[in-house]
C-alpha cells in the first residue's frame, strides 16, 4: 500500500511537471487503467518512396503523421480524436498537403456490452476503416481497393451503437447514423472519394445508415456490412431545379462488403467483396455531368507468412506477402455516362515487410497495376506532348511506418 | 436459440456457431481491490472464464493452466482503451483489430504491449485476483 502511495505521489508530480499528460505506458505501469480520469496521447505515421519503372520516375512522401489525444473523463464517458497531417507541409500556394481530424468522438459506455460514439468516426466499413494503422498492413501503401473503392479513411459526423453478444463471444453488432454524401463531388473514376464531407460543413438533411455483423472464431474473423445514403442535401427547390431527388435519403449509394480473415503469429490469410450501387447515376451525371457510373464492384484477396514464426526471434516479424486486387470503378455506367476501361483495374502486390520492434514495420514491394485502354473519348485537349497511356505500369516501393 | 436464429439466417455457418454459449462468464464482486470467487463455480472442463465486476470498467479474464493453476488479465485492450473479447485462441479488439495469446501477448497489431496481468492465490475453496 505504501508503494502505491509513493507511485501516485510521484506519477502525480511528473503529471503536473510535464504538459499535464501521462502516457499509456505510464498509465498501465502505475496501475492506474482503472481510474475515473486519464489522458492518453499516442500515434502512428508512415513515409514511402515510390518509383514507377516504365516511367522511371520516382516519388518521395511522408504520406502522413497523426497524433492520437484521448481523455477519459469518467468511466462512462471518453473523448478520442486523431489530428493528420498527410504529405508534410500545408502550404496556401496549392500544395496537396492536408491537417484534418480524423476522428473526433465522444464514446458513452452503456455497459460493459455496449457503448455509444458520438462526433466524427469511422463507421464500420471494410478491414482498413477502423483498421489502418501502416503498421498493421505489410504493402506501403494500404489496399488499392480500400482507397479508390472503399475509400478508407472514411469518417462522417454521427451517432453509432456497438454491441458485444454475451451470449455469443465473438459475435458484435454494429449500428450509426451520420451524414450523407455529396453527388457533385461523385465522377468516373474516382467512385465517391470525393463525395465525403469528412465532418466539414456536411449537409444532414441528407443521411447515411451503416451497419455491421462482425464475427470473431478462434482464429477466423469474419465481417459483413451495409451502407445505404442519400446525396443530395440541398434545398427542395434546388433539388427540384437540378431534377434531382433530395430528403434523407433521395439519389442514394449503396455499399456491401463481406470481408474474411485468418489471422496467427505465423500465417494469415485476408478476402474482402464489395459492391457500390448508384441507382439514380443517371440524374446525377444529368445534374452535374460527372460521369458517375451505376455500380462498382472488385475484391482481394491476400497472403503472408512471417519467417521468423517459431524460431528464436519470435518477438521480430519478417513477412512475406501477395496480393491481388481487381476493382472496375465503371463496371456499369448509365446511358448518359462514357465507359472508360482505364477504371477497371487490377494491381499485384508482392513484398516483404520487417518488424524489428512492436510498433515499427520496414517495408518493400512490387506493384504491377494492368488497366484496360484509357477511353481518347474522355480527353477533350490532347496535350500533344503527354507520355502515351500505358496499360500495365510498375512500381517499387519501400516505406517505414510506426504506431505507439 | 440466438446462435440457431443467426445460423438460419446464413449470415455464419452453423458450424462456426458452435462455440455459443461455451464462454463462462462469472458475475463477481470486489473487496480490497481483490476479486474472490469459489471454485465451485469454475466448471472443471472449461479453460477460461470472463470475471464480470461493476467495480471494473472491463472484464477480467481468467486462464485455467494445464497443472490447474490460474491466472488472470484485464480485457482492456493497450492500444486505444476499448474492450477486448476472448474465445479458446486468444482475446482480440473489435474497435482497431489487435489480437491478443492467451497469455496477453500481442499477436498482432496496433497494440503494441500485453495485456496487463493480475496475480491469482489460491486456497482450497477460493481464487483471489490481485487487482492491485
Amino acid at each position: 500500500m505504501k508503494h502505491s502511495y509513493i507511485v501516485l505521489l510521484l506519477l502525480s508530480l511528473g503529471f503536473s511537471l510535464h504538459a499535464q499528460v501521462i502516457t499509456r505506458e505510464d498509465s498501465l505501469q502505475a496501475g492506474l487503467v482503472r481510474s475515473s480520469n486519464s489522458t492518453v496521447i499516442s500515434g502512428y505515421g508512415e513515409a514511402s518512396l515510390k518509383y514507377n519503372t516504365n516511367y522511371q520516375t520516382a516519388k518521395a512522401n511522408l504520406d502522413r503523421v497523426v497524433v492520437f489525444l484521448g481523455h477519459r473523463f469518467s468511466k462512462k464517458i471518453s473523448l478520442f480524436t486523431e489530428t493528420e497531417i498527410e504529405n508534410a507541409k500545408v502550404t496556401n500556394n496549392g500544395s496537396d498537403g492536408e491537417i484534418s481530424l480524423e476522428q473526433a468522438f465522444l464514446k458513452f459506455n452503456a455497459n460493459k456490452d455496449l457503448y455509444i460514439v458520438a462526433g466524427l468516426f469511422l463507421p464500420r466499413i471494410g478491414i482498413t476503416n477502423e483498421n489502418h494503422l501502416p503498421t498493421t498492413f505489410n504493402s506501403v501503401a494500404r489496399t488499392q481497393l480500400e482507397t479508390q473503392l472503399i475509400p478508407a479513411t472514411w469518417r462522417e459526423l454521427g451517432v453509432g451503437v456497438y454491441y458485444s453478444v454475451p451470449q455469443i463471444p465473438g459475435l458484435n453488432l454494429s449500428a450509426c447514423v451520420v451524414n450523407g454524401l455529396n453527388a457533385q463531388g461523385m465522377g468516373g473514376g474516382q467512385g465517391i472519394v470525393n463525395a465525403r464531407f469528412e465532418g466539414q460543413n456536411a449537409t444532414a438533411s441528407n443521411l447515411a445508415v451503416n451497419a455491421a455483423i462482425l464475427y470473431y472464431y478462434k482464429h477466423f474473423r469474419f465481417q459483413a456490412s451495409g451502407y445505404y445514403g442519400g446525396t443530395v442535401g440541398l434545398t427542395p427547390r434546388s433539388a427540384d431545379s437540378l431534377k434531382l431527388n433530395s430528403g434523407a435519403f433521395g439519389t442514394p449509394v449503396g455499399l456491401y462488403e463481406i470481408d474474411a480473415q485468418y489471422l496467427t503469429k505465423g500465417f494469415y490469410f485476408k478476402a474482402l467483396g464489395c459492391l457500390v450501387s448508384l441507382p439514380d447515376a443517371q440524374y446525377i451525371n444529368r445534374a452535374y455531368a460527372n460521369n458517375t457510373p451505376s455500380s462498382m464492384n472488385g475484391f482481394y484477396v491476400e497472403a503472408g507468412y512471417n519467417l521468423l514464426n517459431k524460431t528464436k526471434y519470435e518477438d521480430k516479424r519478417l513477412n512475406i506477402f501477395g496480393r491481388y486486387e481487381y476493382f472496375d470503378l465503371n463496371a456499369t455506367v448509365p446511358t448518359n455516362g462514357i465507359r472508360n476501361d482505364a477504371w477497371r483495374k487490377s494491381y499485384i502486390t508482392g513484398g516483404v515487410s520487417f518488424r524489428p520492434v512492436q510498433g515499427v514495420l520496414i517495408k518493400a514491394d512490387v506493384q504491377v497495376l494492368t488497366t484496360g485502354n484509357y477511353n481518347q473519348a474522355l480527353i477533350i485537349n490532347p496535350n500533344p506532348s503527354a507520355a502515351p497511356y500505358l496499360n500495365q505500369q510498375t512500381f517499387v516501393e519501400l516505406g517505414i511506418a510506426y504506431s505507439f | 436459440m440466438a446462435c440457431g436464429m443467426i445460423g438460419l439466417l446464413g449470415v455464419l455457418p452453423v458450424t462456426m456457431l458452435e462455440s455459443c454459449m461455451t464462454l463462462p462468464m462469472l458475475r463477481t464482486t470486489s473487496k480490497n481491490n481483490n476479486i474472490v470467487i469459489s471454485k465451485t463455480k469454475l466448471a472443471a472442463e472449461k479453460k477460461i472464464f470472463v470475471l464480470r465486476n461493476d467495480d471494473l470498467q472491463y472484464d477480467v479474464l481468467l486462464v485455467k493452466n494445464l497443472d490447474n493453476t490460474y491466472y488472470a488479465m484485464y480485457m482492456q485492450c493497450t492500444h486505444n482503451d476499448n474492450p477486448v473479447q476472448a474465445n479458446d485462441k486468444g482475446l482480440f479488439c473489435t474497435a482497431h483489430g489487435s489480437t491478443f495469446d492467451l497469455e496477453g501477448k500481442v499477436t498482432n497489431g496496433p497494440a503494441t504491449q500485453s495485456l496487463k496481468k493480475y496475480l491469482v492465490s489460491e486456497d482450497a475453496d477460493s481464487l483471489t485476483i490481485h487487482i492491485n
